[in-house]
């Protein structure tokens, strides 16, 4: 738990820094939930990032509430590290790696993961946004596998802050990959059989942003309810402290960048101009 | 008006053209663009350029049209690997291929001793595997300090040194060595048909000979190549080096198509890759400005992977310039993951200097176009 313990130090100088800082404009849309998708805690939404910027995160989930937990073991924390790519104006790829780090001797990096986010819908005044998000069925070991749709409505209550509403439907059964001695099978698994209940059914969330540095959200993610409070600076750095079931504290944070900026030099030339 | 004082002031028009001219050389010269030549018409400037520290060659034309300030209407003809690689007019960069009184007038002034400056350039070398049970990462970084001199036309020398920062990939030494060094010839051997020749040591542990092919129109969406290399595996204990005969024979087909919107591209490759391995590989390639990144997928005889690759330039780029001399950061690094870690599939060598498909593809007008 060294990791932990230096990343609950940052986590405390950010959260300094953040009370320090005041007034950002534009309403936040680069939070993300534990797996680096925007969304809340452990389930997605369907906000889209109109910079269409990069993100990248890092989450940490406890070792009850693990999404890979091998069939109910007790082999401690999670960590997730996720890479958001924004390919067209409705298209992301987010990318994940896991790693169990009371595991790292026997397995390593774990569970390496990919899926395609499609913005299916654009927000409107009385519409909301629609996300679908496909996992390609590729990979030996696929428990952060998601089908999933979800909408997302923003409604902007004037002083008090936004409030954002998702809800939506993850697919109860993955793709599923598995080596043995004997050879590798590919089946369509219930994901409650192999022990994974990440996003298995309907799922639905409740944010509310009193202010631009800070919101509140609760969810239900298909079996739990979780809450969680962040705080953002610029909507570039979120740090988000969650309780997953009520009961045990996780930590989500993420960067977000844009990758068309040009080559410093000529910046810094444009700048002296 | 007597006919010596109107010779005298057409004299003296030559005079300041040439003058003026030369101080704009001068200006894009100290801003680090290299080989410049400004040629002046009535009312048009013709400007040749090499920019070797950008990695795109919008930002050098960008950078060079705020550097040279010039009012009159300016035909960019930027280089690449000391040849001119089109035309790029006015304001909008309107893209047209050369027209042979241009590439004539380049030759005629292609300056190899005095247009380049010595320029040095680090870069870091990173490789990893991931998901080795008893060391989950498992890499191996080095800093190559290194610079490319330019022989004849086209024809360059890349060498440098490698220092090792660390290695828990394999058995290697870190003893400081030879970076990655080959001769490149570089060549458009009719419009639009490129042609690129390495030879020497390359990274990935590979020597040999490497040719690559291109019909690339550069205002077109469709290319056509071929990748081809005759190598074998060297390493670098301290004071030798260890070589295999060459026996690994490479031969790579490809045709790559630009999606009409948000600089996507898509590219199909086929044939023989490293260590002998039949397959094919698909990518889907999103530029960004000059940060390009790929996702791919590859199936062959040793079974299938998945990954993607990433490129972009080292910051701050520019360290020290002088007038003859310059250290910078690399223009492009590359970086390749790959989900299969146990299987060898459709692998290919890294030259150390950018391969021709990737370079053409940021030379394309649509791509300079679309900012």
């Amino acid at each position: 738990m060294l990791c932990g313990g230096i990343f609950m130090k940052q986590f405390v100088y950010f959260v300094l820094i953040f009370f320090l800082w005041v007034g950002v404009e534009l309403p936040a849309s680069g939070q993300v939930n534990v797996v680096g998708k925007p969304g809340h805690v452990l389930t997605p939404s369907a906000q889209w990032d109109t910079l269409r910027q990069v993100g990248v995160s890092f989450g940490i989930l406890p070792e009850s509430y693990s999404i890979n937990n091998f069939m109910g073991r007790q082999v401690g924390p999670e960590h997730i590290y996720g890479v958001r790519v924004p390919l067209t104006a409705f298209l992301e790829v987010n990318i994940n790696f896991t790693r169990k780090p009371e595991l790292a001797d026997r397995i390593g990096v774990g569970d390496r993961h990919i899926d395609v986010r499609i913005h299916l819908l654009k927000e409107r005044r009385l519409l909301p946004s629609v996300v679908l998000v496909l996992t390609p069925p590729e990979g030996v070991s696929t428990y952060l596998s998601q089908d999933l749709l979800v909408a997302t409505k923003n409604i902007v209550l004037g002083g008090a802050g936004t409030l954002r509403i998702s809800g939506g439907y993850s697919s109860p059964y993955f793709y599923r990959t598995s080596k043995t001695k004997i050879g590798s099978y590919k089946t369509i698994t219930r994901k409650t059989s192999v022990g994974n209940n990440y996003l298995n059914g309907f799922f639905g969330s409740l944010q509310w942003q009193p202010w631009e540095f800070l919101g509140v959200m609760v969810e239900h993610d298909s079996q739990k309810i979780n809450t969680g409070m962040f705080l953002q600076w610029k909507e570039r750095i979120y740090i988000q402290g969650n309780l997953i079931d009520n009961k045990e504290f996780g930590i989500t944070s993420s960067v977000r960048f844009p990758l068309d900026f040009a080559p410093f030099e000529l910046r810094r030339y444009v700048k002296k101009k | 008006m007597s006919k010596r004082s109107s010779w005298a002031i057409l004299v003296l028009y030559w005079v300041l053209g040439t003058l003026q001219a030369q101080e704009m050389a001068e200006k894009l010269w100290d801003a680090g663009f290299e080989q410049v030549h400004v040629l002046e018409a009535a009312d048009t400037v013709t400007i040749f350029f090499e920019h070797r520290p950008f990695r795109s060659p919008y930002h050098s034309l960008t950078y060079a049209g705020l550097v040279a300030d010039e009012s009159r209407h300016v035909v960019w003809i930027p280089l690449y690997h000391n040849r001119p690689m089109g035309v790029y007019e006015g304001n909008d960069l309107r893209y047209r291929p050369l027209e042979n009184e241009e590439r004539e007038s380049f030759k005629a002034r292609n300056n190899l001793a005095r247009g380049y400056r010595f320029q040095w350039r680090i870069m870091p070398d990173f490789s990893a595997r991931f998901g080795n049970f008893d060391q989950p990462f498992q890499t191996k970084t080095n800093v190559i300090l290194d610079t490319r001199i330019y022989l004849l036309p086209g024809l360059s020398l890349q060498s440098g040194v490698l220092f090792p920062l660390e290695n828990s990939l394999d058995q290697q030494e870190m003893n400081i060595r030879v970076a990655p060094t080959h001769l490149h010839y570089f060549v458009e051997l009719r419009p639009s048909h490129f042609l690129s020749l390495t030879g020497g040591l390359f990274h990935t542990d590979r020597y040999g000979l490497d040719l690559q092919y291109r019909y690339a129109r550069l205002d077109k969406k469709w290319s056509v190549g071929l990748e081809s290399g005759y190598t074998g595996y060297y390493f670098l204990p301290p004071g030798s080096i260890y070589t295999e005969t060459p026996e690994d024979l490479s031969l790579i087909l490809d045709l790559e198509y630009r999606l009409p919107v948000e600089n996507l591209s898509v590219r199909m490759s086929g044939g023989q890759f490293l260590f002998r391995d039949y397959g094919v590989r698909g990518d889907l390639i999103k530029q960004f400005g000059i940060v390009e990144v790929g996702f791919h997928k590859a199936l062959t005889q040793s079974g299938s992977t998945a990954g993607f690759q990433v490129a972009f330039p080292l910051f701050p780029g520019k360290i020290l310039r002088g007038k003859k001399v310059e250290l910078r950061t690399t223009e492009e690094f590359r970086w390749e993951y790959t989900y299969n870690n146990e299987d060898v599939v459709a692998r290919k060598y890294r030259l150390g200097t950018p391969r021709l498909v990737h370079q053409l593809r940021q030379n394309n007008s649509l791509f300079i176009q679309s900012f």
